[in-house]
């Protein structure tokens, strides 16, 4: 990945100086790292097993023994936060790295090898694009079942048809430059053109089309969960947990609070660091 | 315009056909038999026999996808828990999504495009920042949570408006308001960033250099530009809501399509699954081609293409 970097815009460092510069950027990285260092971190650091029901403290608000308080059976939201962060970031780095290689590889090969290919794969994409925001997911997760596997499956399908789209774009971009004429010339094959060199120099749509998915893919986690298609209870899950605080919103409007403050900053912190390093890797478009 | 019609709904057609085709195979994607899917845990042999006939599920495979198709527009294909044909059941929630959406896009086109031309005329103002940043905060926010904060504002604290179903005018409000932020958010982005280009233009600077009045020039000449691109990503929005709804529909009981189809997965009514969800695929893709037919009718250059 950082090869790529190098590649397209000088150095890394130059890359990371923009960001650092970038204001929106920087908050961005900062939310990213700290809520994947809370994900990381999460056995160490929350103070009572997400599980762990106690059924004489339920619906208790923000306290000293629970900060962001309890939910109906008693569990202490913060810690279910904290495990719900471990749940929806390996899900969707998953789903997210399966997509990004299956659909660059599968949106670079419509346009480089072009024709039937080219109709095929993106005609295919295209049907997939008709099923309107979430309802893809929805469809996958009926045929499925819920399921954490089943989730990254239905996540990586919706975020496939966007790498796609993307790879075509850029390799459509980069195959008649004369550096490809050249590898042909030289008598590499075909498919060695298109890794070796083609690619390469589109990773960086790509790096920022993967940033802002993870964004998206959370969406969609924590959606899923909200309409009882995603992670099941008793597993910490943000858009689970909503789906629970739904019901008790008179008594315990905390419990409806707090999991949505973790999608919402982690979302927003994705998107932050996926535009500036838009703006850092492609500083022309700054205006877009 | 004639022939660019006639070559869209071409274009559209083998869209159809895979749509229809991915929602019929959803029941034989499902792990497992499907008569015995259907039936669920518990169900004799006799009753697996009797699904399988009725679905016709031994039959030929293009034969059955021919029995969905029919079924679904002729009423043969009924609901499973309610034993209505699926069309007659869909119809009325069909309806009421439409309804909400319909609202939400009104309020976020309102909306998004007065903060949009706010921001642009007053570029780098605090008005600017303030749309700006309402426009980064609509993007990320999960809209059924949205929705809690909503009915915990003027629900649960004001007691202004009903916490959900659909009765009168005031349970309208919420649902179309969390509905439409979001979009709104978009709108403006696109607005504000379309105006700003217009504004730059030759023609703006000669019109304020003839001394045209500034108002004028920005709400007739500069305006009717810059709303070509919004009527897009208006059309897209709309689009995308007839299946986002699933979310706030959840969020206020709203009694919609999407809500139906989720309601349905877990009553493994499976044809009213299928055909929900082949619905509002559809009526995406009309969209769509409506926004596309519309768009080339404002701006005759991109027919040519």
């Amino acid at each position: 990945m950082l090869v790529g970097l190098e590649r397209r815009s000088g150095s890394f460092s130059v890359v990371w100086r923009r960001i650092r510069k970038n204001r929106m950027a920087a908050i961005g990285a900062f939310i990213v790292l700290f809520v994947v260092g809370v994900a990381l971190l999460a056995p160490w650091i929350s103070p009572y097993r997400p599980e762990a029901t106690d059924l004489m403290a339920s619906l208790e608000g923000p306290s000293k023994a629970h900060w962001f308080g309890t939910d109906i059976y008693g569990r202490d939201i913060l810690s279910r936060i904290i495990w719900g962060a471990r749940v929806s970031f390996s899900i969707s780095f998953l789903a997210v790295l399966l997509s990004s290689i299956l659909g660059v590889l599968l949106g670079a090969i419509a346009a480089f090898f072009g024709k039937v290919f080219d109709e095929i794969i993106m005609r295919t994409f295209d049907i997939l694009l008709s099923f309107p925001d979430i309802l893809l997911a929805i469809a996958i997760m009926a045929i499925l079942g819920p399921g954490q596997n089943n989730l990254v499956f239905a996540i990586t399908i919706y975020s496939l048809p966007q790498f796609a789209r993307i790879a075509r774009g850029a390799v459509l971009g980069e195959k008649n430059r004369e550096y490809v004429d050249a590898a042909r010339l030289s008598g590499e094959s075909e498919f060695s053109i298109l890794v070796r060199y083609v690619l390469p120099n589109t990773l960086s749509p790509i790096i920022v089309q993967a940033t802002l998915r993870v964004a998206y893919a959370i969406l969609i986690i924590s959606g899923l969960g909200f309409l009882g298609l995603g992670i099941q209870p008793p597993t910490p899950e943000w858009g689970t947990d909503l789906s629970v605080a739904r019901n008790y919103l008179r008594v315990a409007p905390h419990t409806g609070i707090f999991p949505g403050i973790a999608i919402f900053l982690t979302v927003m912190g994705f998107n932050f660091f996926g535009d500036g390093l838009n703006e850092a890797l492609n500083p022309r478009m700054k205006d877009r | 315009m004639k022939n660019y019609l006639v070559r869209r709904l071409l274009l559209i057609l083998p869209i159809l056909v895979g749509v229809s085709l991915l929602s019929f195979l959803m029941l034989h994607l499902i792990p497992g038999d499907p008569a015995r899917v259907i039936a669920g845990q518990g169900a004799t042999l006799d009753d697996i026999q009797a699904i399988r006939d009725e679905f016709g599920l031994d039959k030929p495979l293009v034969q059955q996808y021919w029995m969905f198709i029919s079924g679904l527009f002729s009423g043969k294909l009924k609901s499973i828990s309610s034993q209505q044909p699926v069309i007659r059941d869909m119809l009325p929630s069909f309806g009421n999504t439409v309804q909400l959406a319909g609202l939400s896009i009104v309020v976020a086109t309102l909306l998004g495009v007065l903060l949009g031309i706010t921001a642009a005329t007053h570029k780098n103002s605090w008005i600017d920042n303030l749309s700006m940043g309402f426009s980064l905060v609509g993007v990320s926010m999960p809209i059924f949570w949205l929705g809690i904060l909503l009915i915990l504002l003027f629900s649960v604290t004001l007691h202004w408006l009903p916490v959900g179903g659909k009765s009168g005018f005031a349970s309208f409000i919420l649902p179309s308001l969390t509905l439409g932020l979001p979009a709104a958010a978009i709108v403006a982005r696109m607005t504000r960033a379309s105006m700003l280009e217009i504004l730059n233009q030759d023609f703006i600077r000669t019109a304020i250099s003839n001394g045209l009045p500034r108002k004028q020039v920005v709400y007739k000449y500069a305006l009717r530009n810059a709303m070509i691109p919004v009527v897009t990503v208006v059309g897209l929005q709309f689009g995308y809501m007839l299946g986002g709804a699933v979310l706030t529909e959840s969020v206020f009981g709203w009694p919609g399509l999407g809500r139906m189809v989720v309601t349905s997965i877990f009553t493994r009514d499976y044809p009213l699954v299928q055909s929900g969800i082949l619905l509002i695929a559809m009526s995406f893709v009309f969209v769509n081609l409506g926004v596309d037919l519309l768009y080339s009718s404002i701006d005759p250059r991109l027919r040519r293409k």
